[in-house]
């Protein structure tokens, strides 16, 4: 069965399942596969003109910066929030996080009806509104048949935030005990990125099915939904689903008397010259994009940045019938080898690393490599690599770039939880009030401790309990570590929470042998220097506001640089721009100020009778 | 124990000391400003920032004409980030009652000169197209206009010499994460009571910092906003805490900053929680909306209720807003006093001023309070009638 979208007015047939995001993608093609020839490698030097890269259809520019730059997606996954489009004439809709639906109404930037689109001349001073053009005025954002939301108030004893292996693990654990659980994610489908779900059946398929139906089939899964506030006073999330998720509003109020926050982690991206081209996308991201239904076939792929992520992507895309150039980890060799030496200890893990080199026997692997910048004319058609001795050119059609990941801390940080290093010593319990039965969880709103910077996870105890009474933390979120240590923390969570400590402690040496390997990859993936230099001034830093480095460089803290340049302040919230000066810059994370995601000014909205 | 010896310092980097600072330089004054958090983070960077005039607080009404008036000239050289965007303000009528009160402030404000106009439905549904349709009228003032005041401040304290037009201008310092904890009038006690005009007075300011050693200051300027009680503790000045929020882009959606002619009614509806529509598009295309009032301690706490009861009037005015996405909602306290007046002028003891406590208005009225003090500490008489404004009696009404 297939179905039909209309992309900048031209009909495509798609399949179910496909996001929006893949199926532009799609549409655009790439240069290669609109005949451009296979560039000579390494040695060569692009000589294609824009006009014989300009794709047919709908161009790979989803939206336009405010500075009218293209731009496309980058993390897949609905942070960056660089795949906005006009979806059914709503703007500003996370392309990646939707799936497709017949008849549906696609506008990229490429559109002139698209009003996702660039500031223009809006900002000038001299203008009186009569002066504004007619079409300046429309008064309509969107959406004409007005279905009116859908409004909902649940309750449940658990709230679990992330479908992915440590939220599906608790979810399973409670369900065993009997415990009822709401489980919300904001993609359409239980599984999280890992085990995000694929038109092609995903390499672990077996165990996350597995996973996902032990846990699916007992709780209450909530999917394509967003959690854009949780009031801890009230114990209470406010979430739903809008326009484009799932064609129609549903805000949704639950109560919950504990919550797990199982919110994964997203890519850290740095910033270089030529980052904000499309076709620059996170290793993950382009992972992400291709499980939903992007056909990356044929395109030259350079993968670089850091981590095992790294390996395992390039492998994934190269069974997609992409060619991987180069696979380049900034990480010397000699940094890898402690690491090298945890893998002997675990049987699993080592076969899974034999096999991946196998997988990619005769892709080109370099270690201590880099990308400097990359180059293109509205698309990313080369990128410049070096060891730290030499620079090269590098054609190719996507660079996938990711130095590592960072904990999704946001909720956790509005709830008013502690972070840490994981490990650190030192968690304190503040917030007391915890009664036989129920939770009352007591943050004092605005006194937040500063937190310590880059990468730092939510701070539990050994229950997986973070500061705040009631709530707990699990999987990537309380520190990167993988989907093995993502699971053996969910099930503790789980269990701890029904009560069940005894059977939560048998997951306690699984969840060290889990740490000792996560510390063993932080410490072979660490950073190297040269990639904790601040770039040029002239790079942008914030993809959302177009604020370059320079203009933030000289400020003296994350806020200062937010109130002066507006750096932060667009749709991602400093998701990324803020990952990137905690790493570059050693600012500390602050409190992000709800909603958690963009959200409608209509589901604000309580219930009169509520 | 005391160090430098500073002439002017300001305590406080917001719009308020930012603009004395920039006035006091002006007249040849050397100035330090000293700022605990961020460069104009307080208040200054909370509110919505809004240039224009208001005619509900009638003793106020020349301060506003002096500040509207600098306005105008500032705006002319403003950086692009200051995002200077002369919208103008729609007072928009919901009944007849609201419209019989545009009708007089439209005659009210002619007779001051402050350009404005009335403005038919049928005009309305031109100019504002996504504004509801039971909107019955409104008043426009074409030259009020909306800015970004941090950038306003960043700039008024990079003044220099050059272009002041001023002959013996001085200049501006500031030092910023310094805290500031006292400040005592006379610590030499060699000075008397008579003089206010700087150099006819023997005495000078102490001001007491936190890990650092004590300044001594010829005049000091406490502009604190909210902070203000904490350095000069009977100086009355109260947080009335406010939400806004802010959209993603919709560029073109609205062109006049819009505010409901019930607002002041609202805002000033005795001592109970008020939400009122105000809404500015912004030059980046999104929408700032407000707004709320209300006294409720300094807990910055984002209350789920208020913000249900003031996107409900939002939307009764621009139904089109049902859909628009919500980026950010924050809230912070606008200085406020208890006779609804700032306070401007000489604290207690020579040498210490106080420039504070201008609730909602001050981003407008920080220009016509730089005047006013800068006239005061120079011994002039002042254009802008002073005695409305003397701290001093917050002190009086609690002591």
């Amino acid at each position: 069965m297939t179905i039909r979208v209309h992309i900048d007015g031209r009909v495509h047939e798609v399949e179910p399942g496909q996001s929006v995001a893949a199926v532009v993608l799609n549409a655009a093609g790439a240069p290669r596969r609109l005949g451009v020839p296979d560039g000579p490698g390494a040695s060569g030097v692009s000589d294609v003109s824009a006009a014989a890269c300009a794709p047919d259809g709908p161009g790979v520019a989803f939206r336009r910066s405010a500075n009218g730059q293209p731009r496309g997606p980058i993390c897949g996954m609905g942070i960056c929030h660089e795949c906005r489009l006009t979806i059914d004439d709503v703007p500003h809709e996370r392309s990646c996080l939707i799936e497709c639906r017949d008849g549906m109404n696609i506008r990229t930037a490429e559109d002139p009806g698209d009003r996702n689109g660039s500031m223009g001349d809006w900002s000038a001073k001299d203008r009186s509104p009569e002066d504004r053009s007619p079409e300046d005025r429309s008064p309509e954002i969107g959406l004409r048949e007005a279905a009116g939301p859908i409004s909902a108030h649940l309750d449940t004893d658990v709230l679990i935030l992330g479908g992915g292996p440590a939220g599906l693990a608790a979810a399973a654990a409670l369900a065993d005990h009997s415990v009822e659980t709401i489980l919300i994610d904001e993609n359409p489908s239980p599984g999280g990125q890992i085990w995000r779900r694929s038109v092609r059946p995903p390499h672990q398929e077996d165990r996350a099915n597995k996973s996902i139906r032990s846990a699916i089939a007992r709780s209450t899964f909530l999917g394509s939904t967003t959690v854009w506030d949780i009031q801890p006073r009230e114990c209470r999330a406010h979430c739903g689903a809008w326009q484009g998720q799932v064609g129609r509003e549903a805000y949704l109020r639950v109560r919950f008397r504990r919550v797990l926050l199982a919110s994964g982690a997203r890519e850290r991206f740095l910033p270089f010259p030529g980052w904000t081209l499309p076709g620059v996308m996170g290793v993950g991201g382009a992972q992400a994009l291709a499980k939903s239904g992007w056909d990356v076939s044929g395109l030259r792929i350079v993968v670089a940045g850091s981590g095992p992520l790294l390996p395992a992507v390039a492998s994934s895309l190269r069974q997609r019938g992409a060619e991987i150039r180069l696979l380049a980890e900034q990480a010397s060799r000699s940094n890898l080898l402690p690491m090298a030496a945890a893998l002997l200890t675990d049987r699993t893990k080592l076969r899974q690393a034999v096999r991946l080199r196998m997988d990619l026997g005769g892709v080109r692997w370099r270690f201590g490599t880099w990308p400097v910048r990359a180059e293109g004319d509205g698309h990313v058609q080369s990128v410049v690599m070096t060891d730290g001795r030499s620079e090269w050119k590098e054609e190719c059609d996507l660079l996938a770039v990711g130095f590592g990941l960072v904990p999704n801390v946001e909720a956790a940080l509005q709830l008013g939880c502690r972070l840490s290093k994981r490990g650190l010593p030192g968690v304190r319990r503040e917030f007391r009030g915890r009664g036989q039965g129920g939770v009352h969880c007591g943050v004092q709103g605005g006194v937040h401790d500063k937190v310590p910077g880059d990468a730092a996870g939510v701070a539990v105890d050994p229950w997986q309990e973070t500061s705040v009474a009631g709530v707990y933390a699990a999987g990537e979120v309380t520190g990167v570590g993988g989907v093995d240590l993502a699971e053996a923390e969910g099930r503790i969570a789980g269990l701890a929470m029904a009560g069940e400590r005894a059977a939560a402690e048998e997951h306690f040496q699984s969840r060290a042998r889990g740490r000792a390997f996560a510390a063993a990859l932080d410490e072979a993936f660490a950073l190297r220097r040269e990639l904790l230099v601040p770039p040029d001034d002239a790079v942008t830093i914030c993809r959302c506001e177009d604020v370059a480095f320079g203009q933030v460089a000289s400020h003296e803290s994350w806020r200062a640089a937010k109130l002066a340049t507006r750096c932060g302040m667009g749709s991602c919230q400093g998701r990324v721009c803020g990952a990137a000066l905690r790493t570059l810059k050693g600012w500390i994370h602050d409190v992000p100020r709800p909603p958690l995601s963009p959200v409608p000014v209509g589901a604000w909205i309580d219930d009169p009778e509520e | 124990m005391t160090s430098l010896t500073r002439d002017v310092v300001i305590v406080g980097s917001g719009i308020v000391g930012a603009a004395v600072a920039a006035e006091l330089a002006g007249r040849g004054r050397d100035v330090l400003v000293l700022e605990s958090g961020e460069l104009a983070g307080g208040a200054t960077a909370e509110g919505m920032g809004h240039v224009l005039f208001l005619d509900d607080h009638p003793e106020q009404s020349e301060l506003l004409r002096v500040s509207l008036e600098r306005w105008r000239s500032l705006q002319e050289e403003l950086p692009n980030d200051a995002e200077v965007d002369v919208c103008g303000t729609l007072w928009v009528a919901t009944d007849d009652e609201e419209l019989q009160g545009a009708e007089r402030k439209a005659e009210a404000l002619g007779s001051q000169g402050i350009e404005c106009e009335l403005i038919s439905p049928r005009q309305l549904r031109n100019l504002e197209p996504a504004l509801s349709s039971s909107v019955q009228g409104a008043l426009r003032l074409p030259k009020d206009s909306v800015v970004y005041p941090p950038n306003v401040a960043r700039h008024l304290l990079k003044f220099d010499t050059r272009g002041s037009g001023c002959r013996s201008a001085g200049r501006i310092e500031t030092q910023l994460g310094v805290q500031v904890v006292g400040v005592s009038a006379d610590v030499s006690g060699a000075g008397g009571g008579a003089g206010a005009r700087a150099g006819t007075r023997a005495g000078a300011v102490e001001v007491r910092l936190r890990d650092a050693p004590s300044i001594l200051a010829r005049d000091v300027v406490v502009a604190a906003g909210i902070a203000t009680p904490e350095l000069l503790p009977d100086c009355l000045v109260l947080p009335r805490k406010g939400h806004l929020a802010i959209t993603d882009r919709y560029p073109g959606l609205l062109h006049h900053q819009i505010v409901e002619l019930g607002y002041v009614k609202n805002a000033h509806a005795g001592e109970g929680d008020s939400v009122s529509f105000n809404v500015q598009p912004r030059p980046t295309g999104q929408l700032l909306l407000g707004s709320s009032r209300q006294f409720a301690g300094r807990d910055r706490f984002v209350d789920p209720s208020l913000v249900s009861r003031l996107m409900k009037r939002i939307l009764e005015f621009l139904p089109a807003l049902d859909r628009a996405r919500i980026l950010r909602i924050w809230t912070g306290f606008r200085p406020a006093t208890p006779d609804d007046r700032p306070l401007i002028g000489r604290w207690q003891g020579d040498g210490v001023w106080v420039a504070t406590g201008h609730e909602g208005l001050g981003i407008t009225t920080s220009l016509g309070t730089a005047e006013l003090l800068a006239d005061l500490m120079d011994g002039r008489s002042p254009r802008i009638q002073p005695d409305v404004f003397d701290p001093c009696r917050v002190w009086r009404a609690t002591s």
